[in-house]
């Protein structure tokens, strides 16, 4: 199934999910969503406190972790019910992620990591991809694109990690933390990437951040306390 | 899909450890191909210098002593024949050329050989390459490898001498039986090329020996009209097999003995076999132990980077991508070891080469052939197979528990 830039971003079902770790008198629920939805093209922000399950959400949410019970689903396709592979097919298709330990290639140039999801599917990267490579570390305001990503800063391994997420043109933008290692200046230039990104492709952003200024740009919070969630509707 | 330049960050990021892996493999890999090449150089090297030794006949003892002596002029005692033996067979039919050899004496380390001008020209299929054949028993002509000039005389020693000319203590050398050189064979590839070949009749003389003839007459070669001296060793071109095997079992038992050096050599080929069967099963073994030891590290390395494929997968790689990453590094590893350690046992088995070649006299041809390839191919399918084990352990595991370092 090739993807295509324009196509729209489906909008997002929860129901019943339930993310539960260990069994038995050592089962912790990490996450309890009875409901939520996320309209195609939304902006909106997670927030809640330390260990409350946020990044635990957007891994369920992008399918890197498959819930205990519950259903995930984006446009026709329930994330809960798909296998390992298929989930990672999924999210190659569909999913931008920027981590909050940015995980990075270390080995690699910043340009080479931001190249890496399109080594998935090409022999060779023609210029196109590599003008575009350079353009969005431009945009994050890299300038030593040739500089391995294990000997950046931390601030700058967030905005390499920013770059890989944007460029596939994923329908669906997932960012943890994206500003926490950055200066004001550059929390600015980043944010407003992010929502330019999304906004140009149609895509659903979603992004964990403490950050006001931020918080203030996107549209609806999902305030999770605990691993819960209370019940969001949000618009685009 | 392109892994490599992945691939290739990783090799470089972690190129001691790989440096390490690969020069282990590559040794292996060159033991093996060392043994297999060496023990077919040999076997070839030494089948190619008997091969104008049809049948040999001596006096009855140890066939595998005649064959070295007469072939590879290993220094020994041998048992004489009488000069009865050389009349019996000069009456015999099929023979192309036959020739008595004595040994013995020595020219500065270096075998002094009495024969006949036909073993000199092998039946007059060989000329020298300069100068030309003995015609009198002062003359003498050399082996391409001994260091005398045409024109310079030779004062032989009964038994050893130095290789610098200086007396050994009780050195007996025939003085008054002085050689001249007269020429010089082009070179064989055997023993004999350090070899000085005189007339027998030269040899019998400077030991007291009856020399064939009248004293007048100063004539060489067969055939004899009186009695000569004994021989050790009668070298006979048969006409056909059928004559070599019909003289062979003329001459086999009672006062002599005649043997087909090839059987002889099949024989040493046999234990030969099982000397290199045993250091083929230790480079073998060393081959295992060293894939293990790389399975080890592999899998090390794989486990370290679990967290880089979780993020690998976190982001979407297909499966096939993360396969390849781990298992074509590994390959890369295996195969431009298979590379090197073919290069390395060549290496290596040119110099062994050169180094028996001077000691056993015969040449030795370092060559890698089919066997070596199929062996070095064999060990860089083995890698690759066993480097289908962490490729496939890479997928299994969840991605979060990675993506978390646990
Ligand atoms: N494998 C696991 N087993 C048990 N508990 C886990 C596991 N992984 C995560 N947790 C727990 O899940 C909870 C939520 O973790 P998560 O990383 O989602 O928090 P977070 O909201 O992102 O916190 P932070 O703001 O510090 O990043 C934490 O209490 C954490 O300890
Ligand atoms: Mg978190």
């Amino acid at each position: 199934m090739p993807i295509s830039a324009s196509s729209e971003a489906p909008p997002l079902t929860v129901h019943d999910l339930r993310l539960v770790y260990g069994r038995g008198r050592d089962a912790t629920t990490v996450l309890d969503v009875p409901a939520l939805s996320i309209a195609a093209g939304a902006q909106l922000s997670v927030s809640g406190p330390s260990g409350s399950g946020k990044t635990s959400l957007l891994h369920v949410l992008t399918g890197i972790e498959r819930p205990t019970t519950g259903l995930i689903c984006w446009g026709s396709v329930d994330l809960a019910t798909l296998g390992e592979g298929a989930r990672d097919a999924w999210r190659r298709r569909n999913v931008g992620l920027v981590f909050q330990d940015f995980h990075l290639a270390p080995q690699l140039s910043a340009l080479e990591n931001v190249l890496l999801p399109l080594r998935f599917d090409h022999w060779r990267l023609g210029a196109a991809q590599r003008d575009r490579a350079q353009d969005l570390l431009d945009a994050v305001g890299l300038a030593e694109p040739k500089r391995r990503a294990g000997v950046l800063s931390r601030g700058e391994q967030q905005r390499v990690a920013i770059a890989r997420a944007l460029i596939r043109d994923p329908r669906i933008l997932a960012a943890d933390e994206p500003t926490a290692s950055l200066d004001a200046e550059n929390r600015a230039v980043v944010a407003d990437l992010l929502l330019a990104a999304a906004r140009r492709s149609g895509a659903t952003l979603l992004v964990v951040t403490h950050d006001a200024a931020l918080l203030g740009r996107l549209g609806s919070v999902i305030r999770i306390a605990n691993g819960s969630v209370a019940p969001v509707e949000a618009a685009a | 899909m392109n892994p490599f330049p992945l691939i290739g960050a990783e090799l470089r990021r972690s190129w001691p450890g790989a440096l390490a892996l690969f020069a282990v493999m590559a040794f292996a890999i060159a033991m093996g191909v060392t043994v297999i090449a060496q023990e077919r150089a040999l076997r070839q090297g030494s089948a190619r210098a008997a091969d104008d030794f049809d049948l040999l006949i001596g006096a009855p003892g140890s066939e595998t002593q005649l064959v070295l002596t007469g072939v590879y002029l290993q220094e020994s005692a041998l048992p004489l024949m009488p000069d009865t033996v050389w009349s019996e067979l000069a009456r015999r039919n099929g023979v192309t050329w036959a020739a008595p050899l004595v040994f013995g004496d020595t020219w500065r380390g270096r075998p002094v050989i009495g024969t006949t001008a036909d073993f000199v020209t092998r039946g007059g299929k060989r000329t020298p390459e300069a100068g030309r054949l003995f015609q009198a028993d002062h003359e003498a002509v050399v082996g391409s490898d001994v260091p005398l000039a045409i024109g310079a005389g030779v004062v032989t020693s009964h038994g050893h001498s130095r290789d610098d000319g200086r007396a050994l203590p009780g050195e007996a050398r025939h003085e008054g039986h002085e050689l001249i050189v007269v020429g010089r064979m082009p070179r064989t590839g055997t023993p004999y090329d350090r070899a000085i070949l005189a007339p027998i009749e030269a040899v019998w003389e400077a030991h007291g020996l009856a020399r064939g003839r009248p004293d007048r007459d100063a004539r060489i070669g067969p055939p004899w009209p009186e009695a000569t001296g004994d021989a050790p060793v009668i070298v006979v071109k048969a006409a056909s097999v059928a004559d070599a095997y019909r003289l062979r079992a003329a001459f086999r038992g009672g006062r002599t003995m005649a043997v087909f050096p090839a059987e002889v050599l099949v024989q040493l080929y046999g234990a030969l076999a099982d000397v290199k069967a045993v250091m083929a099963a230790m480079a073998l073994a060393t081959q295992a132990l060293v894939f293990v030891s790389v399975l080890v590290c592999v899998f090390a390395l794989a486990s370290a980077r679990r967290r880089d494929i979780a993020v690998l997968r976190a982001i979407g790689a297909p499966r096939a991508f993360v396969f390849a990453v781990v298992w074509l590094g590994v390959c890369l590893l295996v195969c431009a070891a298979a590379l090197a350690g073919i290069a390395m046992g060549y290496v290596a088995t040119a110099g062994a080469s050169a180094l028996l070649s001077e000691r056993f006299g015969f040449m030795l041809n370092a060559r890698i052939g089919p066997d070596e390839w199929a062996m070095t191919a064999l060990a860089a399918v083995l890698g690759a197979l066993l480097a289908l084990v962490p490729a496939a352990a890479a997928y299994r595991g969840s991605v979060v528990t990675g993506l978390r370092g646990g």
